[in-house]
């Protein structure tokens, strides 16, 4: 497997992977072209103002991460990835995703993981002949696998 | 949470939309490991010691 490029490079080809199976060893499956993913996170914070105007923040407890993405679609012909993550959204089912700065095969590339379900599916047709999906990813009570960020080795 | 704990190995095949898997330049399914260094669920818990707990 080639190397991962060292740090960021404009042009980067981010992907987005997604498995039916939970757990972390299911097979991932790419989604064609993804576009604008971000992973955001935060932690809850606790205020108290105890000291006069010294205004006091804790953080509290472990982070809750979220992906956002744009996904692109070929207008009239989708593909079955469109209509796999669709059915998933419109069910609530919780899916297993893979982030990555570049291609996952390559040693050394960062992944970031977590397991979820779509939280919402925005989706715009816009000029020429492309689908465009805007969708949410977020964790669940029910997650048993903690998100969490990996190095691909050889 | 039962993990992934920081140090763990997972071992991931990759597939196509259809569900057939992707293959390398030698017609080989590509499967790669992922280590984790960073997770929620913390570093791995620490074995329970032999025999229980001691009063």
């Amino acid at each position: 497997m080639p190397a991962a490029a060292d740090g960021s490079v404009l042009g980067d080809n981010c992907q987005l992977h997604y498995s039916a199976t939970l757990g972390g060893s299911g097979a991932l499956t790419e989604v064609p072209i993804v576009i604008d993913d971000a992973i955001n996170s935060e932690r809850r914070s606790a205020e108290s103002n105890c000291r006069g105007d010294a205004e006091i923040k804790e953080l509290l407890g472990k982070p809750k991460h979220a992906i956002t993405a744009n996904l692109l679609f070929k207008r009239g012909t989708p593909g079955a990835t469109f209509t796999t993550l669709r059915a998933a959204y419109v069910a609530g089912t919780v899916l297993h995703f893979a982030l990555t700065s570049g291609a996952i095969a390559d040693t050394g590339q960062h992944v970031f993981r977590m397991e979820g379900c779509i939280k919402s599916w925005n989706e715009t047709r816009g000029d020429n002949d492309t689908v465009k999906v805007a969708i949410e990813i977020v964790p669940v009570a029910t997650n048993s696998y903690a998100s969490n960020w990996a190095v691909v080795s050889a | 949470m039962a993990g992934p704990y920081i140090g763990q190995i997972d071992e991931v095949a990759l597939q196509n939309p259809d569900g057939s898997p992707v293959l390398n330049a030698e017609g080989k399914p590509v499967v790669i490991k992922l280590t984790v260094v960073a997770s929620t669920a913390g570093p791995a818990p620490e074995p329970a010691p032999a025999g229980g707990v001691q009063q």
